[in-house]
């Protein structure tokens, strides 16, 4: 089975999440009695899911299931590609929201039977690096530190393996400034220190041991 | 025997040295990490006894820069993620043949092991006490 993952799409009904190519799973969808049901409780479970949320964390815009045929094979990819997407029409959404909604999902399919066919690795390691160490606030603060210190460079974060001894993990963040000449640099180390000085003031050890930052010079 | 320091000098002798090509740039960043990589490294092992389950830990330099960051002491964990920094340049410039390494690029490698070398002088002055 090929692991489901979660990707934004170009689409204008919001992300997608992708189950798994299964024939059984597609004759199962396309059975309109178990779309109904399916679809009735995903509504049952969002309502839940959006009543529980605190204040701050519910989104302006309600999550909308469409109705009606909410199981789509993509178009022009019959042939090639039999994976089944669901699509959900979410006008504002972060990747918090989307694993929350890759949960519900499997929670349905698991109340109907068909636990495996969901998204078994709707997270990519990199988010269940960050979910396991709980990090989100973490980097939330990393990313906060780097834009008040280095005001013009790009940041992105990614799950960094060490190439030479690959059980060693981080969540790396890596800044790079833009328009850099040699005499920048010494002034952009003391920025860079400045960052870590008030990452380690800031977060507790067991979450800054499992973030590291890089200052890239292009 | 060498002073793992005399890799720094070399490297700033490379950087140095005219003309300039993609190979010396390289090789500086390298020989930049290896120097305060072993600097940290001794003057650590030194700190906690020349124990031999401190020179497991520092032969391994993914572990080493773990436990620097677990460490409680503020400085030794800036020193845990500036050599961390450093390791990222020296894996691009040894492993990352495609990519493009700048001077500009491992002149910051090299200002960065100034900073380590005073980072670990700091640290283990107070950590020694």
């Amino acid at each position: 089975m090929t692991p489901a993952v979660i990707e934004e799409t170009s689409t204008t009904s919001g992300p997608v999440i992708p189950l798994s190519k299964n024939t059984v799973a597609i004759d199962k969808f396309n059975d309109e009695s178990f779309s109904r049901n399916y679809n009735d409780r995903l509504l049952g479970l969002y309502e839940l899911w959006t009543n529980s949320m605190m204040a701050g964390e519910k989104p302006k815009t309600l999550y909308r299931v469409p109705r009606t045929q909410f199981i789509d094979l993509r178009p022009g990819k019959k042939e090639q590609d039999t994976t089944i997407y669901l699509s959900f029409q979410l006008s504002q959404w972060n990747n918090k929201h989307i694993q929350s909604i890759a949960r519900i999902h499997e929670s349905v399919l698991l109340l109907n039977g068909l636990w495996g066919l969901a998204a078994q690795q709707y997270e990519t390691e990199k988010e269940l690096f960050i979910r396991e160490n709980a990090l989100r606030v973490a980097i939330n603060y990393a990313y906060k530190f780097i834009k008040q210190i280095f005001a013009h460079a790009e940041i992105r974060d990614e799950l960094y393996i060490d190439p030479e001894e690959p059980e060693y993990k981080f969540l790396n963040i890596t800044i790079t400034p833009k328009s850099v000449s040699e005499s920048d640099i010494p002034h952009l180390l003391e920025g860079f220190d400045k960052l870590q000085d008030l990452f380690l003031a800031t977060l507790d050890r067991k979450y800054t041991s499992m973030v590291t930052f890089h200052l890239d010079i292009p | 025997m060498i002073e793992p320091l005399g890799y720094l000098d070399f490297a700033k002798e490379i950087l140095d040295s005219i003309p300039i090509t993609e190979i010396k740039i390289r090789t500086a960043v390298n020989r930049a990490y290896y120097a305060v990589y072993l600097y940290a490294a001794d003057k650590y092992s030194q700190a906690k006894g020349n124990d031999p389950s401190i020179e497991a830990i520092i032969r391994s330099h993914a572990r080493f820069i773990k436990e620097l960051k677990l460490e409680a002491s503020q400085p030794l964990q800036t020193l845990g993620n500036q050599l961390n920094d450093l390791k990222q340049d020296r894996e691009k410039a040894d492993y990352e043949y495609r990519a493009n390494v700048s001077k500009n690029s491992a002149q910051k490698s090299y200002f960065q092991a100034l900073h380590i070398k005073q980072t670990v002088d700091t640290a283990f002055s107070s950590f020694i006490g």
